[in-house]
């Protein structure tokens, strides 16, 4: 594990939150490369027919890009704060820009929706995106706690400490952001 | 939302999560004292909170990596492509999904396409699970049903699992939603839905996610249902999809509830009723574009489906029906005995309204038999509901088709145009031109047997014959652009294309092949078909490609490669419009290409329609074609870019007092055009027949009277029904009738062509041509239209099978595909083989047509088109023979095992096969007869009876004081 992409991202994260968008760019790249070799070990991983450890994996992931010890942020809640947003922009992104399957390529065939993954479903990344910002004009907190978790990846410990809240509540808020985005999509 | 509302809800909602949850409701009703919408909004939070345990559970850095180790199979694993995984080719892949990738792969056993999934290799894990899903999947391939798609196997190839299914072509109902349809398409659809309902229930396989997804509509508008029985295998399958975390995103999508029946949600035992109430889901929602039930939550449309009853669909929708309406309330409702108990009930009823759409179809096109004049065409365009079923064009909702028709068919100019005929004779008149003045036309008529070019004045009555020293055919005349020139097609012993000038002199030719003669605007050049195709309904095969002809001294450059007929030069000289037969079997489309050659540009292709015989209007603005897009065959257009060959507007309908027309050509002014307008008809006649003297005896009679056009009629070997091809607009299907022509049932009724139907000896089947599959095929049900099934399976989009006839004894079947082939009837496809039989001269095609009644010899034609002639195959020999002298077509043998009847020209002829002497039986006056039979007890010749008659109309906009 190198500490080059960790350090790299933590400066550019530090330019992004100052407000340089250039920035953003040169994060991008560094994400998708680090996406890719998720991705790519848990091909490995899967052929083999080991057991899946992605939520390892990316937990790992997570650590290897931000390294909040280093980081020169006014604090670590802060820090996270940023990064979880950065990581829902690129990958609200990568949702929407995935290549759809082609018109043409509509070939159906039975069986297929027996084992049905993820397949051209990153669409509903950004319908939940789009729910999100809808749910921070009127519960702020819900939406951040969203953020988060599910973009940033962190911990329901980590986001007590962010927000400042008792556990309970954010797991309480947690599940009511939850309830209400289920909603939103279910009903798209 | 409120930010106060919201928190009032919020709070609402901690406060209910303290109270024990059955108690939750009435603590909700309570708190919220009559805030109705408070507390709904409780209860869908609460609800929601229960069903989205697994929504949001992993991070989104985990999906998405996710998406990316499934796409990347797509770039990082080719090695599958080309390789064999048991008798499959894997040639390219189709999609790839979670739990394996699907293949598009050939079949080399069985010579055919398939959908071949490939599962992960995590599915093979576990013994019991490969082993429950294995069978269900067998069980389910048991259904086999040609609106359902076919699962052909499912196996393991050296640890690979994969399950092979047909391999279809399509869009799904999703996918179309916001396209137009047509009430008789969704009405034939649904009739088709209902089949292969009936078909699954009757083995006890229920579908259970009947949805627009899962409903594929294949490019001829043919129905076919995906994944039936895949909800019951993927319970089956539920544990290895939790066990890779696929629930994550599973609970994003979980179903569409607006489908589920109301047993379904209350998780009551569920039948086959389940996907009755489903299919009307779907139908309601493609009558109205509307789902009947879906609200704006889960919780709301659960509630919808189990209590709401939704509006009319005419109240969506005026277009629809009331007995539509009636159906719908019939299906939804939820008393006890309400609905529909079977899926066959509901197709029965929904047949009754597709019966009254054809009928009124039929009537308000029946045009010239109620044409009177501008009245008569106003009438029949206004009121406009009542014009829009007439032309079999009900629309849905959601579609820019309705309105746009509505709006706009009045607009075209040529609605203001009288209308009259300039022709009417008995016979043919085809292929007019107008001179550029509009005052003069010339056209091909018929000369006895053959066709010569003659010339006639706008409002004369005599026409003068231009050819008449060529007893061979002389067709498609088109005049220059100065109107002083005819070039034409002749058949005469020097083939290829003429010119004279407009009073019939100076003949000379100046290219020795080539048809369907299109000038330059400068008149100096000619664009001509390398093949001449007439007919949109006929697929043929032939020499590809376009060719320009200098008139002055015949020099000739190829301008394009492709297939095309019917080339029309634009007015400005910047591209020739030309139609084609698409790769799709039944489908005419039309391109453009510039004048220089270059790629060409589609105008118009379209689903379930043909489009054929474009030109161009004067101005180059429109380019109009004949179109089957209504249900007959008539003049639409489109606004086209000249230059570019871009279409500029949706099309839109010319109205004409016919119901078939084609061949039109426009004055240079453009307020004159001229057209052809065809009515085939041909009904069963019979005549008695008396087998020793072999004449026959008294005069024919009609044995079935009607519109359609009845052809290659066969009576029953127990001499009760005739089977037969009828084809009706342009639906081809097989149908029987009792021998008084009294009562009639379908085999099959739907969409794809069908043709060339022949009993088996007993009488219990019937084999015929069918595209019902994508390629042309031999297939063969039951007499009551039930069990049917795909016989051959040659896959092939280039050529036919077709012309199956039963050997006597049941035990083979002889088609054609290019040339006779014989196949045996007590072994499966796969294990076929298949033997060619021989051709002399090489170069020979025999059509073969019915099998001699001691079994040993095949009669049919040898050679193509006009040079085809009687012959017979015998069985012992493996030989030819060729009969008689005379041109015939479509002969049978008599039941002494000695004599063949066939059909040449306007007549019906006898000739013995020992000797070779020639009868002639019948002669017909007003009919062409063809394909005769005798009956088997020797009393009856019967055949079909043709009357086919076209002639010429003139639309003129300049009597009307227009402009």
């Amino acid at each position: 594990m190198s500490d080059e992409p960790q350090q790299e991202v933590t400066e550019l994260l530090q330019k992004w939150s100052a407000g340089d968008e250039d920035a953003l760019e040169k994060l991008t790249p560094i994400i998708h490369a680090e996406l890719h070799k998720i991705a790519h070990r848990y091909m490995n991983r899967e052929r083999d027919g080991h057991t899946l450890q992605t939520t390892a994996l990316v937990n790992e992931a997570y650590m290897r890009l931000i390294d909040w010890k280093s980081a020169k942020f006014e604090n670590r809640a802060h820090f996270f704060g940023v990064s979880a947003q950065l990581m829902r922009r690129i990958l609200v992104d990568f949702a929407r820009k995935r290549p759809k399957v082609d018109d043409k390529q509509v070939f159906h065939v039975s069986l297929d929706e027996a084992f049905e993954v993820t397949s051209g479903k990153d669409a509903d990344l950004v319908a939940l995106d789009e729910a999100l910002t809808e749910l921070a004009r009127f519960d702020e907190r819900k939406a951040t706690v969203v953020e988060l978790k599910f973009f940033g990846g962190l911990s329901v410990e980590e986001i007590s400490e962010v927000l400042k809240v008792a556990p309970i509540t954010v797991m309480r808020e947690w599940q009511k952001a939850k309830a209400w985005l289920y909603l939103q999509l279910s009903a798209q | 939302m409120d930010p106060k509302r919201w928190k009032q809800i919020d709070s609402l909602v901690d406060q209910a999560l303290e109270v024990p949850e059955p108690e939750q409701a009435a603590f909700v009703a309570e708190k919220a004292n009559g805030d109705a919408d408070l507390e709904r909004a409780v209860l869908e939070l609460l609800a929601a909170q229960g069903q989205s345990n697994e929504f949001l559970q992993h991070s989104a850095m985990r999906i998405v990596a996710q998406a990316i180790a499934i796409d990347q199979p797509q770039v990082k694993a080719p090695s599958l492509i080309g390789q064999k995984v048991a008798t499959y080719r894997i040639e390219k892949l189709l999609g790839a999904g979670g739990m394996g990738q699907v293949y598009l792969a050939f079949d080399e056993k069985l010579r055919r396409n398939v959908a071949l999934k490939i599962l992960p290799a995590e599915y093979g894990k576990n013994d019991e699970r490969v082993r429950r899903f294995e069978l269900e999947a067998r069980a389910i391939s048991k259904i086999n049903h040609p609106n359902i798609v076919t699962i052909y196997d499912v196996g393991n190839a050296e640890g690979i699992y994969y399950i092979a299914t047909e391999f279809v072509e399509g869009k799904t109902l999703r996918d179309l939603s916001a396209g137009r349809f047509k009430l008789r398409n969704v009405m034939a659809n649904s009739i088709q839905i209902c089949d292969a309902l009936s078909a699954a229930h009757a083995q006890g396989i229920i579908h259970r996610d009947i949805k627009p997804e899962n409903v594929m509509i294949r490019e001829d508008g043919y129905a076919k249902i995906l994944d039936f029985g895949v909800a019951k295998l993927s319970d089956v399958g539920s544990e290895t999809m939790s066990q890779i975390g696929a629930n994550t995103v599973k609970g994003m999508m979980i179903g569409t509830p607006a489908y589920m029946s109301p047993a379904q949600i209350s998780g009551d035992q569920i039948d086959h009723r389940t996907d009755i109430w489903s299919c009307g889901v779907v139908l309601y929602e493609f009558l109205t574009g509307k789902n009947p039930f879906k609200g704006s939550s889960r919780q709301a449309t659960f509630e919808a489906i189990l209590s709401k009853n939704p509006p009319p669909p005419s109240s969506i929708n005026p277009e629809v029906p009331s007995e539509v309406d009636a159906i719908l309330e019939k299906l939804f409702s939820r008393d006890n005995g309400g609905g529909y108990a079977t899926a066959n009930d509901l197709r029965a009823d929904l047949k009754v309204i597709k019966r009254e759409l054809d009928s009124s179809t039929s009537m308000g096109l029946s045009g010239e038999s109620s044409w009177t004049g501008r009245a008569g065409l106003r009438n029949r365009r206004l009121p406009l509901v009542a014009a829009t079923v007439f032309l079999g064009l009900a629309i849905v909702a959601a579609s820019a088709w309705a309105i746009f028709f509505s709006n706009r068919s009045t607009d075209t100019e040529w609605a203001r145009a009288t209308s009259v005929p300039l022709t009417d004779s008995q016979g043919i008149e085809f292929f007019p031109s107008l001179s550029p003045d509009g005052k003069s036309f010339v056209f091909a008529g018929q000369t006895g047997d053959s066709f010569d070019i003659y010339a006639q004045r706008v409002g004369g009555k005599t026409a003068r014959n231009l050819t008449p020293d060529s007893p061979a055919a002389d067709t498609q005349p088109a005049y220059s652009p100065d109107g002083e020139l005819i070039a034409f097609r002749s058949e005469r012993e020097e083939k290829g294309i003429y010119i004279m000038t407009e009073g019939g002199e100076n003949v000379r030719r100046i290219a020795d092949f080539g048809f369907h003669p299109s000038w330059s605007p400068d008149g100096k050049e000619i664009v001509v078909s390398a093949f001449g195709r007439d007919q949109p309904n006929v697929r043929s095969l032939g020499d590809n490609g376009l060719w320009i002809v200098n008139v002055e001294n015949g020099t000739k450059r190829e301008v394009s490669k492709v297939e095309a007929s019917f080339p029309a030069w634009s007015p400005n000289n910047k591209r020739i419009a030309y139609w084609y037969q698409s790769s799709s079997i039944s489908k005419r489309e039309i391109a453009t290409i510039p004048v220089d050659g270059g790629e060409p540009v589609i105008v118009a292709k379209d689903f379930a329609t043909s489009n054929w015989n474009p030109v161009w209007s004067p101005d180059g603005r429109h380019l109009y074609f004949v179109s089957s897009r209504t249900g007959s065959l008539n003049f639409w257009r489109v606004q086209i870019d000249e230059i570019t060959g871009g279409v500029l507007s949706e099309p839109e309908p010319v109205v004409t007092p016919s119901k078939f027309s084609r061949h039109m050509s426009f004055s240079r002014d453009g307020k004159r055009m001229i057209y052809v307008q065809t009515s085939d008809q041909a009904n069963i006649q019979g005549v008695e027949f008396n087998s020793k003297t072999l004449k026959t005896v008294g005069e024919p009679f009609w044995i079935t009277q009607g519109e359609r056009e009845i052809t290659r009629p066969e009576l029953s070997p127990d001499g009760t029904r005739f089977v037969m091809r009828a084809v009706k607009i342009t639906q081809d299907d097989i149908v029987t009738v009792s021998r008084d022509g009294r009562e009639w049932r379908d085999i099959t009724d739907d969409a794809p062509f069908d043709r060339y139907v022949r009993w088996s000896p007993d009488g219990k089947q019937v084999a015929f041509y069918s595209d019902r599959g994508g390629t042309g095929e031999i297939w063969a049900a039951n007499a009551d239209g039930t069990n049917l099934r795909q016989m051959t399976f040659q896959n092939s989009q280039e050529t036919a099978s077709g012309f199956p006839i039963w050997s006597p004894d049941g035990k083979s079947l002889v088609y054609t595909n290019l040339t006779a082939h014989l196949m045996d009837l007590s072994k499966d496809w796969k294990d076929q083989k298949i033997t060619r039989l021989p051709t002399t001269p090489p170069s020979d095609r025999f059509v073969g047509w019915d099998w001699s009644p001691d079994g040993k010899r095949i009669v049919g034609t040898l050679g193509e088109g006009s040079a085809s002639s009687v012959a017979y195959y015998s069985m012992e020999t493996g030989t030819y023979r060729k009969i008689g002298k005379l041109r015939g077509i479509i002969p049978s043998w008599l039941p002494d095992n000695r004599h063949i009847a066939y059909a040449a020209g306007n007549k019906i002829m006898i000739v013995d096969s020992e000797t070779g002497l020639t009868n002639e039986v019948l002669s017909s006056m007003t009919v062409r007869p063809r394909s005769p039979f005798v009956s088997r007890d020797g009393k009856l010749l019967y055949y079909a009876a043709h009357s086919y008659e076209s002639n010429i109309w003139l639309l003129d906009l300049t009597t009307t004081g227009g402009e």
